[in-house]
C-alpha cells in the first residue's frame, strides 16, 4: 500500500548490466549508461530487472551495481534494484540490503521455473512485506516466470503494507486497464511494454512506465515519451510511440534481449557491452540485421552527425 | 551422443525431497522412500529433478542427496542427479562436482526465466559436457523453462559428445514421436508425463519413464506400468495405464505438484514429508480433494490391507 511512502513516477528506465567481452561487469559503461540515460530526461533507473540479466548476477555484484548506480545518479533520483530470486528468505534479505545499499525499493516478481498457486504467491509476498520492510515494486512477468497474476491477486498483494508499486508486464492492453481499476488507488501502477503503448498507458492511468529497449537505444527522443503523454502532445507522442513500436518490431526478431539491445547500443556508440553467459553476443549476421534496423530508423546517421 | 556410455532404460521415478515442517531436509524420508520405489520394481531413480522440488536446493544440498542416494540405491539401479539452474558455469561447475559423488549421470535442463534462443541453449550443453565429461540427461519441460525443446533441435543437442539422453516432458505425443525418430538412434529417449502416455511412449520407442506420481502414489503397481508395456501385457498395461490417468487427472488444479504428491503419499503412509517455500504445504480442502481422488483409486483399502 503506498499510503505516502514513495513519490515513483515517469520513465523509469531498467538499465542494461555491460559485461566486458570475458564477463566482468564493466563498471565504467555501467555508470555512463545510467548517466547517459539520466540526462536525456529519464526519472528514475531499475537496476538488475531482466533487462539488467539479473539472472546471471549474484547477490553480492547486484549490491554493489545498487551503490554504483547510487553513486552515478546522485541522492534524488529514485532507484529500484531488482532483487528477485525463488528463495524468500533470500529475496527479503537482499530487498532489505537493497535499501541500505542506496536503492528506494526493491523489484521483485513470483518466483520463475517454481509455478506456484495463488495462496503460495500470497505467502510469498506476505513474508516479503513483513520481513523487508522495504518499498516493493511488484513485478508481474507472465512470459518468464510462467505465472500471470490476474488483476484481482494483485489487488490484495497491494493491500500489503509495503507493495507500493507494480510493474505489469502483461501484453492484455485491457488487463493493464483492469489493473489500474482494481488497484491505482493503493499502489503505482506502471507499464512495461512501453515501446509498445507507453503513451496509452500513461493516458489511462499509469503512473508512468518501466522502459528498456527504446529508451537505451533512442535516448532523449524514446525518454520523452512520458512527457509527452503527461502534456497532453497526442501528435508528437503518436510520432515517437510509432517509432519506438517499429524499433520494437525490428529487434524482436534478432536475437535474445537484451543481447540485441546491447548490439544496438554499441553500434550508435552508446555504452552496452557484452553479454554474460548463458546469453550470446549477436553474430556478424544478426549485428548486421540491427544495423539494418537502425538505418531504417535513421539513428545511424543521427549518431554520424554528432 | 550414447555411443556406448550409459545403457540407460526403464522406470526411473523423479524422487521427491522429503522436508521437515520447518524447511530442513528429511533425509530418513528420503532414503526410505528411494528404498521403497526400488523394491517395488523402479530400475533407477532421479534425484533432484522438479519433483524433488530443485528450485529450493542449494547445490551443497543436491550433492549430499545425491551421495546419499548413491549408497541407497546400490551399484545395481541408475541414479541421475538434477544439476540444472541458469548460469552457464555454475551447472558446468555443480555437473562436475555430481560426478564425483559416484552417480551415473546428470539431469540438466536448458536455463530458464533468461528467454534463451536455440544457439544459445546448444552452446549450454556444449558448455557443460565440455566440462564436466559425464552422461548428461536433457529435460525438455517447456512449461517450467519456458523453451521447447522439439525433435530437430533434441537430434542437434544429440550430438554433443555427453549428451546421452532426453526427457522429453512435452504433452505433445507427436514431438515425442518425431524425438525418438530424429535421434534415438543416438541418445535414449525417455518420456515424461508417464502417467498420461507410459504405454503409447514406449510403444513410440521410449525406452524408459521418467515418473512421478505414478510411482510414488500408485506405488507397485503405477511402476509395473513400464515393464508390461514392454513385454507386451497391452491387457493388463491399458488397465494400469487408465488408472494413472485417472490419478493424473484427478490431482491436476489440486495445488501445487511437489505438494500434492506429498499430501498423498502421507496419507497412504509412504514417505512423502512436506514441502519447501516457495510452495506449501496442502491446504485443508486440497487435502479433501486429494483423499477423494485416493479413495476413489481404493487405495485405502489396499494400504489398509498391506499393513
Amino acid at each position: 500500500m503506498n499510503d505516502g511512502k514513495v513519490d515513483w513516477h515517469g520513465n523509469i528506465v531498467a538499465v542494461a548490466t555491460p559485461f566486458t567481452r570475458d564477463g566482468a561487469i564493466d563498471e565504467v559503461k555501467y555508470t555512463a549508461n545510467i548517466e547517459l540515460v539520466l540526462s536525456e530526461g529519464a526519472h528514475g533507473i531499475a537496476v538488475c530487472g531482466c533487462t539488467g540479466e539479473a539472472w546471471s548476477v549474484t547477490p553480492e555484484e547486484r549490491l554493489h551495481l545498487f551503490r554504483l548506480a547510487r553513486g552515478a545518479a546522485g541522492k534524488d533520483v529514485p532507484i529500484i534494484g531488482g532483487t528477485s530470486g525463488i528463495d524468500i528468505g533470500k529475496v527479503s534479505e537482499l530487498s532489505k540490503a537493497a535499501v541500505e545499499a542506496g536503492c528506494d525499493g526493491a523489484l521483485v516478481m513470483p518466483p520463475y521455473y517454481a509455478v506456484i498457486g495463488e495462496r503460495e504467491l500470497l505467502a510469498f509476498f506476505r513474508d516479503l512485506s513483513d520481513n523487508a520492510q522495504v518499498p516493493v515494486f511488484l513485478y508481474n512477468m507472465p512470459k518468464r516466470t510462467g505465472i500471470n497474476m490476474p488483476p484481482e491477486l494483485i489487488a490484495r498483494i497491494s493491500a500489503m503494507e509495503w507493495i507500493v508499486a507494480l510493474k505489469q508486464s502483461s501484453h492484455d492492453f485491457a488487463e493493464l486497464e483492469t489493473t489500474i481499476d482494481a488497484c491505482g488507488d493503493l499502489i503505482n501502477v506502471f507499464a512495461g511494454h512501453s515501446a509498445e503503448r507507453g503513451y496509452a498507458a500513461v493516458v489511462m492511468g499509469c503512473m508512468g512506465f518501466v522502459s528498456s529497449m527504446e529508451a537505451q537505444i533512442m535516448g532523449r527522443e524514446a525518454i520523452s515519451l512520458y512527457d509527452l503523454a503527461k502534456a497532453g502532445k497526442v501528435e508528437e507522442g503518436r510520432r515517437v510511440q510509432a517509432r519506438t513500436i517499429a524499433l520494437d518490431k525490428g529487434m524482436r526478431k534478432i536475437g535474445t534481449f537484451p543481447s540485441n539491445m546491447k548490439a544496438a547500443m554499441n553500434l550508435l556508440g552508446r555504452p552496452g557491452g557484452y553479454c554474460r553467459r548463458p546469453l550470446l553476443d549477436l553474430d556478424e549476421s544478426e549485428t548486421a540485421q540491427v544495423r539494418k534496423v537502425l538505418d531504417g530508423l535513421g539513428l545511424l546517421q543521427a549518431e554520424a552527425a554528432q | 551422443m550414447n555411443d556406448g556410455k550409459v545403457s540407460w532404460g526403464g522406470n526411473f521415478p523423479a524422487v521427491v525431497t522429503p522436508f521437515t515442517a520447518d524447511g530442513e531436509i528429511d533425509e530418513k524420508k528420503f532414503v526410505a522412500n528411494i528404498e521403497l520405489l526400488l523394491s517395488e520394481g523402479a530400475h533407477g531413480v532421479v534425484v533432484s529433478g522438479s519433483n524433488g522440488e530443485s528450485w529450493a536446493l542449494k547445490g551443497p544440498e543436491r550433492l549430499a542427496l545425491f551421495r546419499l542416494a548413491r549408497k541407497v540405491a546400490g551399484k545395481e539401479a541408475t541414479v541421475i542427479g538434477g544439476t540444472g539452474s541458469i548460469p552457464t558455469g555454475d551447472v558446468a561447475e555443480l555437473t562436475q562436482a555430481a560426478r564425483d559423488t559416484g552417480i551415473d549421470g546428470a539431469m540438466v535442463m536448458p536455463p530458464y526465466y533468461c528467454g534463451a534462443s536455440r544457439r544459445e541453449v546448444v552452446a549450454h550443453f556444449r558448455a557443460i559436457s565440455d566440462a564436466a565429461s559425464f552422461p548428461i540427461l536433457v529435460y525438455n519441460s517447456p512449461k517450467s523453462t519456458g523453451v521447447d525443446i522439439v525433435a530437430d533441435f533434441a537430434a542437434e543437442l544429440a550430438e554433443i559428445d555427453w549428451v546421452v539422453a532426453i526427457k522429453q516432458s512435452t504433452l505433445d505425443f507427436t514431438v515425442l514421436e518425431q524425438t525418438v525418430a530424429a535421434c534415438g538412434d543416438r541418445i535414449s529417449v525417455f518420456t515424461g508425463h508417464s502417467a498420461k502416455r507410459g504405454l503409447a511412449s514406449v510403444l513410440a520407442g521410449a525406452v524408459g519413464f521418467v515418473s512421478s506420481l505414478d510411482s510414488h502414489v500408485l506405488g507397485r503397481e503405477g511402476i509395473s506400468l513400464f515393464e508390461r508395456s514392454v513385454a507386451g501385457d497391452y491387457d493388463a498395461a491399458r488397465a494400469v495405464q487408465m488408472r494413472t490417468l485417472a490419478l493424473d487427472r484427478g490431482m491436476a488444479g489440486l495445488g501445487s505438484g511437489p505438494s500434492v504428491m506429498k499430501a498423498a503419499m502421507n496419507m497412504l503412509g509412504r514417505p512423502g514429508g512436506f514441502p519447501r517455500r516457495p510452495l506449501l504445504e496442502a491446504s485443508a480442502a486440497e487435502k479433501e480433494g486429494i483423499r477423494r481422488v485416493l479413495d476413489g483409486l481404493g487405495l485405502f483399502s489396499q494400504a489398509h490391507h498391506a499393513a
